[in-house]
């Protein structure tokens, strides 16, 4: 896959601007703060509709301007393709949950209009190394589930929709919670009508946890070859998959002070998941449900479910986020990402494009160089930078040379050999 | 400068149907003044007359003028298969059908407690009921494959099993003249799983 031009009206900081990649290596340069990585999430943001910065999508268009135009003209499967999308403010000025203005937007794939996001997919696909990836380690569980989650609605086309279609149960489901607690007393049919929302979320949930299982089942023993290429030693790389994490571990992520202590958190090795039955999977979840009734209904939140779980990584059986040393987790990322860029690659049949964004301050030499390395020849790479120090003279030799200043592209150069 | 009292309250009214917006509300009022006067008295009586004879059959639960509404009373239905639907728009819809010769059963909406919908706000203990006092054979569930749908037809089936009915729910595929191509992932599997022989 191959980004050719990026065009881009009244987005972020830039007024107007058209920017040619080319087909190998590019290096966007440039001070902090002048736009470097809004050219990558003009980017990412044709390649799935939304911005991995905000959730207010106003907030994309240029100050005092009403609408943002972004264009991508690229080629996937062999052929030239380009996506469109206009957002434009609300005039009726309604804020979002947030506070923010409220926008809609359009979107045009080789110039048929798309109603939704979903119509964007497997279009144009990226796969993206920031230094915000690190919260893969050290973030909370959100962040490994909305990891894994992305490559399982890659691998499956169907995986979307059950989250979704999971989410607005998990959501009715809370609300019936409320009006128990509000109520303070339980019948007989108040247990009937929670059953039912218990196992629309047990068979549901059952089949993600299953996708997901299977997911970390592909990727651990190739992010296991990375990291012992990275560390240089034999590393046993092994995930857990944690059914619900205990209160404690829940209120350093979710800032929820409301929860009693309760049991501690309920794990199993990802491998010994992945042999049970989805049905089994499901009965589990209910006992769950069952158990943590009482506390459910204090707490007006349903606590166990995929909504809730987690995913950690072990080395050496020893919690990566827990007890890994800096360089070790800033490894297993790394080996992390790139197992999911290998998976991206080998479903699509091509490359995806590559974009990194000022990772080389997170990465010491000698993994920048081991990135470097791993990076296939004939994949396209975009790359944000403050400075070139620390680049491979090889590497940079032929590569695209993009200055941006303050909203606007410098000059674009091909390197030249020395 | 605000429209006068009069016009103003009008397209108030207007504003709080389902769906309408202020412009919409602002043409359909405009549209009324300009309607002669006989028209629109006769509006004003249809009005009146639909919320002072229309209601739920005290069997079924359908929106009628009578109770028991036409096909509770009628002969010529089967009466030991019921079909339940979420509202009377549903009756209507598979009536067109001519398909179903049984009675119908009105739930008056699905359990969603976002709504405030429980239960005990659907009219599903009077379901029981006829299942139970008719000794009702075949209960067929023509609801919706929402999450609210798929939840109360859980309950439903909790509840009708015990009582010895045979209870199908009606399958969900593909649109008649659609393709396959086109057809969403939920949609497809939905009729992967309703398949039968041919
Ligand atoms: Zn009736």
């Amino acid at each position: 896959m191959l980004v050719k031009k990026l065009t881009i009206t009244n987005f972020r900081n830039y007024k107007q601007e058209s920017v040619l990649f080319c087909q190998d290596r590019n290096v966007i340069i440039g001070e902090n703060a002048q736009g470097k990585t809004n050219l990558l999430e003009a980017i990412e943001y044709a390649s799935r509709g939304r911005s991995y910065r905000t959730s207010t999508e106003s907030e994309l268009i240029y100050r005092g301007e009403d609408f943002a135009v972004v264009e991508v003209d690229f080629v996937a499967r062999d052929y030239d393709q380009k996506i469109q999308i206009i957002v434009r403010k609300k005039t009726d000025g309604g804020k979002t949950a947030s506070g923010g203005q409220k926008s809609e937007k359009q979107i045009k794939v080789n110039g048929v209009p798309k109603g939704n996001t979903r119509g964007l997919k497997g279009h144009l696909v990226t796969v993206g190394f920031k230094s915000q990836d690190m919260s893969l380690i050290r973030g909370g569980p959100a962040d490994r589930r909305d990891w894994i989650d992305d490559i399982a609605s890659m691998l499956s086309a169907g995986y979307k929709t059950l989250l979704s279609r999971y989410e607005k149960a998990v959501t009715q489901r809370n609300r019936l919670l409320k009006t128990f607690f509000e109520r303070g007393h339980l019948t007989g049919s108040d247990i009937d009508e929670l059953k039912v929302w218990d196992q629309q979320l047990a068979t549901m949930g059952a089949s993600i946890i299953k996708h997901r299982v299977r997911c970390l089942a592909e990727a651990l023993p190739i992010a296991q070859s990375y990291q012992e290429k990275i560390s240089g030693s034999r590393e046993k790389l092994t995930a857990q998959y944690y059914f619900h994490v205990s209160s404690a571990e829940e209120r350093r992520f979710d800032d929820d002070e409301s929860g009693e202590e309760s049991e501690p958190s309920v794990s199993m090795e990802n491998s010994d998941l992945l042999a049970m039955e989805e049905r089994e999977i499901a009965l589990r979840l209910m006992q769950l449900f069952k158990q943590r009734r009482s506390d459910e209904i204090m707490r007006r939140q349903t606590l166990s479910g995929p909504h809730r779980d987690d995913v950690r990584f072990s080395i050496d059986e020893s919690d990566a986020t827990a007890f890994g040393s800096q360089g070790q987790q800033r490894s297993l990322v790394l080996a992390l990402k790139l197992s999911e860029l290998k998976m991206v690659s080998e479903h699509l049949g091509e490359p995806p494009v590559l974009m990194l964004d000022d990772v080389m301050a997170e990465l010491d030499l000698r993994r920048q160089g081991f990135l470097m390395e791993s990076v296939h020849r004939d994949m396209q790479t975009l790359i944000t930078t403050t400075h070139l120090d620390g680049f491979e003279k090889e590497w940079l030799t032929g590569a695209t040379l993009i200055s941006v200043v303050n909203g606007h592209v410098d000059k674009s150069e091909r390197l030249l050999p020395i | 400068m605000q429209f006068t009292p009069p016009l103003a309250r009008l397209i108030e009214h207007f504003q709080r149907f389902p769906g309408v917006g202020p412009k919409s509300a602002q043409r359909m009022a405009f549209f009324v003044l300009g309607m002669n006067k006989e028209d629109v008295g006769k509006f004003a009586d249809a009005l009146v007359d639909a919320k002072e004879r229309v209601k739920h059959c005290s069997r079924c639960y359908h929106l009628s003028a009578q109770d028991p509404c036409e096909i509770c009373m009628s002969e010529r239905r089967e009466p030991l298969i019921i079909c339940v639907v979420a509202d009377s728009k549903d009756v209507i819809a598979l009536e067109r059908t001519r398909e179903f010769k049984g009675r119908y059963h009105v739930l008056t909406g699905l359990i969603s407690p976002l709504e405030g919908k429980g239960p005990d706000q659907l009219s599903i203990r009077e379901l029981l009921n006829r299942v139970h006092s008719d000794g009702i054979k075949e209960v067929i569930l023509a609801i919706n494959p929402t999450i609210e749908g798929d939840a109360t037809v859980l309950y439903l089936n909790n509840l009708l099993k015990p009582l010895g009915p045979k209870i199908t729910r009606i399958a969900f595929g593909l649109p008649m003249g659609s393709d396959l191509e086109y057809a969403d992932d939920v949609t497809l599997s939905r009729a992967m799983e309703g398949r039968r022989e041919v």
